[in-house]
């Protein structure tokens, strides 16, 4: 469970967030939408502990996260950064390994026990296939997927994601939402961001609207989500459909924008 | 089935096995070359015997002349150099993944601007050779201590690139004052002394000298050896390794200083010797891949290496030794081009 309380976060001098309260529960995947520059980013980064907050705390399973040691926040929390170019060739089961790294001693490689989790978390995402490929020659969807089994491999009780289908295809998209909806299926808490609201209708067990650094409202998708409030979000006029096809709502923005 | 499981066993032996054993068997070979060439060639058997003779006690039968072109001539120059060019290799693959980049070399944090600065001042003060090489290895740290102070105390979203930066131009003003000392040094006797010590040369190396530097040479080894598995998370985005649990800060101070050790060490007695950290941990990476658990002994193989190799041609290529910056930097820049063009791969 990962929780914010109060919280203030920001860069010295330039505080982005006040007065923030947000709890991803076991078991749920929330998703956070706003437009360019609500500070989702420094937001995640303050509730992984990467970034100090500058008031409030954060609570990693009811513990303060500022003051655990990096490697303890590790084994709980993990982080899925944006599929990425990399400096050197290794390969992706190399990489998928680094996931181990808060459960490696310091002196030490990675054991037979630590291969083995990598590449379950390879066989999860069903990418074993790519495990002796370079990450520098894949894809940028099957990065994604790559960086998630990183992630798996640490093992962790919360996932934060930032932006998991920023640059994906349609079909990669898919698949890395059904791999949200399982995970918290499975219990673990995951927290992700996205440009797209459909993508809060389609794994989120709820949503939370933020704009400026503050929460315009909480809750289930289909409560939080109206044409209202995502208008209000985006500055954009947005239509929500029911699509029989498909099973579910679906959002649609017109072209006219209005005043913020 | 069968057919594609031999296939695959052909490539790995013809892939990884050879690639694997191509550093080390280089080594040998330029080792055997180096000590069997000079101005008084010694058959490369010889050589064998000697050093066999050499290690289990045994009488060798060679000729005195022989014993002692090898033990006492060109052993410690090989040895000096096998060491010096494992040192700036290892140090230059060890900050080319620190800094995320291919293309920095063991003097990006300032390490050889600084010994340049003492070597060069303690030639200016006519110090003697002792104090020219202790200045040259404390000139070297105290420069990647100021950068690396610098980079702490500026606040920045890549603490990585503030150092670079800083690197940059803590290296350029020591630069300046190494020239304004070249202006000021006696043209006849200084000068010459400064230009040669700023191109590298080995001829002066004893056996002492290889001694003196050795243990921190060593020092700087243990980190690397030790945290080699670790070294690759410092290739990843700082935020990204450090949400993978890894202290970034510790280890990369820990990380840099053994590499400028062993830099200042290899660099206080021999000169400014370019190139071979830039080159051969690219070579390396090429052969072995980008893990540092085997590009770290790979990298100290063909650096080792390419310094002897290269060393003999310096002694042996024309009348007079020619030096070692100006081979390193004419063989490393057109082989440098040639890896960019043909081998791009291994280090994209």
């Amino acid at each position: 469970m990962l929780e914010a309380r109060a919280l203030d976060f920001g860069y010295r001098g330039t505080p982005l967030g006040r007065g923030l309260n947000l709890v991803v529960g076991g078991g749920e995947a929330l998703c956070v939408l706003g437009p360019n520059g609500a500070g989702k980013t420094s937001l995640f980064k303050t509730l992984l502990g990467l970034l100090a907050p500058l008031a409030g705390e954060v609570l990693l399973d009811g513990r303060p996260l500022f003051g655990l040691a990096r490697q303890e926040i590790a084994r709980a929390l993990a982080y899925v950064p944006q599929a990425h170019a990399a400096f050197f060739p290794f390969t992706v089961a190399d990489v998928v390994l680094m996931g181990r790294a808060a459960r490696v001693g310091l002196f030490e490689a990675p054991n037979d026990k630590d291969r083995a989790v990598a590449q379950a978390a390879l066989a999860k995402l069903r990418i074993e296939q790519l495990a002796s490929a370079p990450y520098t020659q894949i894809s940028g969807g099957e990065r994604q997927l790559v960086l998630i089994a990183r992630a798996l491999a640490q093992e962790p009780r919360c996932l934060v994601m930032d932006e998991p289908t920023a640059n994906l295809d349609l079909g990669n998209q898919a698949r890395v939402l059904a791999e949200i909806a399982g995970l918290a299926a499975e219990g673990l808490s995951v927290l992700f961001s996205t440009h797209d609201p459909d993508h809060a209708f389609r794994c989120a067990d709820r949503v939370a609207l933020m704009k400026g650094g503050r929460l315009l409202a909480a809750g289930a998708p289909d409560a939080v989500m109206t044409s209202a409030t995502l208008g209000a979000l985006y500055g954009v006029e947005v239509e929500i459909v029911s699509v029989d096809g498909v099973g579910r709502k679906v959002c649609a923005s017109a072209l006219r924008t209005f005043g913020m | 089935m069968c057919d594609a499981w031999r296939m695959s066993v052909a490539d790995a032996v013809t892939s990884v096995g050879v690639r694997r054993w191509l550093a080390p068997l280089s080594l040998v070979v330029l080792v055997i070359a180096s000590l069997a060439l000079g101005k008084y060639a010694v058959a490369p058997l010889d050589i064998v015997r000697a050093i066999w003779a050499g290690l289990t006690g045994a009488p060798s039968g060679l000729p005195p002349t022989v014993e002692t072109v090898i033990w006492q001539v060109r052993l410690p120059r090989v040895v000096a150099a096998l060491l010096i060019g494992a040192a700036l290799s290892a140090a230059g693959a060890a900050y080319q993944g620190l800094f995320r980049n291919p293309l920095v070399s063991p003097d990006i944090l300032g390490v050889t601007a600084g010994a340049s600065l003492g070597a060069v001042l303690g030639i200016y003060l006519a110090l003697p050779l002792l104090a020219i090489q202790a200045l040259a290895f404390v000139g070297g740290l105290a420069a990647v201590a100021l950068v690396y102070a610098i980079g702490s105390a500026v606040r920045a979203h890549d603490p990585v690139l503030v150092l670079v930066l800083a690197g940059v131009a803590i290296g350029a003003l020591l630069g300046a004052c190494v020239s304004l000392i070249k202006t000021l040094a006696d043209p006849y006797n200084q000068l010459p002394a400064i230009t040669y010590w700023l191109l590298g040369s080995l001829s002066a190396v004893t056996r002492g000298d290889v001694l003196s530097v050795l243990p921190a040479m060593l020092l700087g080894l243990a980190p690397m050896f030790l945290l080699r598995w670790r070294m690759n998370l410092l290739s990843l985005d700082d935020e990204e390794a450090r949400a993978l649990g890894v202290n970034t800060r510790a280890l990369r101070a820990v990380l840099i200083a053994a590499a400028t050790l062993m830099t200042a060490a290899a660099v206080s007695i021999s000169g400014v010797i370019g190139w071979i950290g830039l080159l051969t941990p690219h070579m390396a990476r090429a052969l072995v891949g980008p893990d540092f658990g085997r590009l770290l002994p790979a990298s100290i193989m063909l650096g080792g290496g390419c310094l002897v190799g290269v060393d003999l041609v310096a002694r042996s290529a024309a009348a007079v030794e020619i030096p070692l910056g100006v081979l390193t930097a004419g063989l490393g820049a057109p082989f440098f081009l040639y890896l960019l063009a043909i081998a791009a791969r291994g280090w994209r």
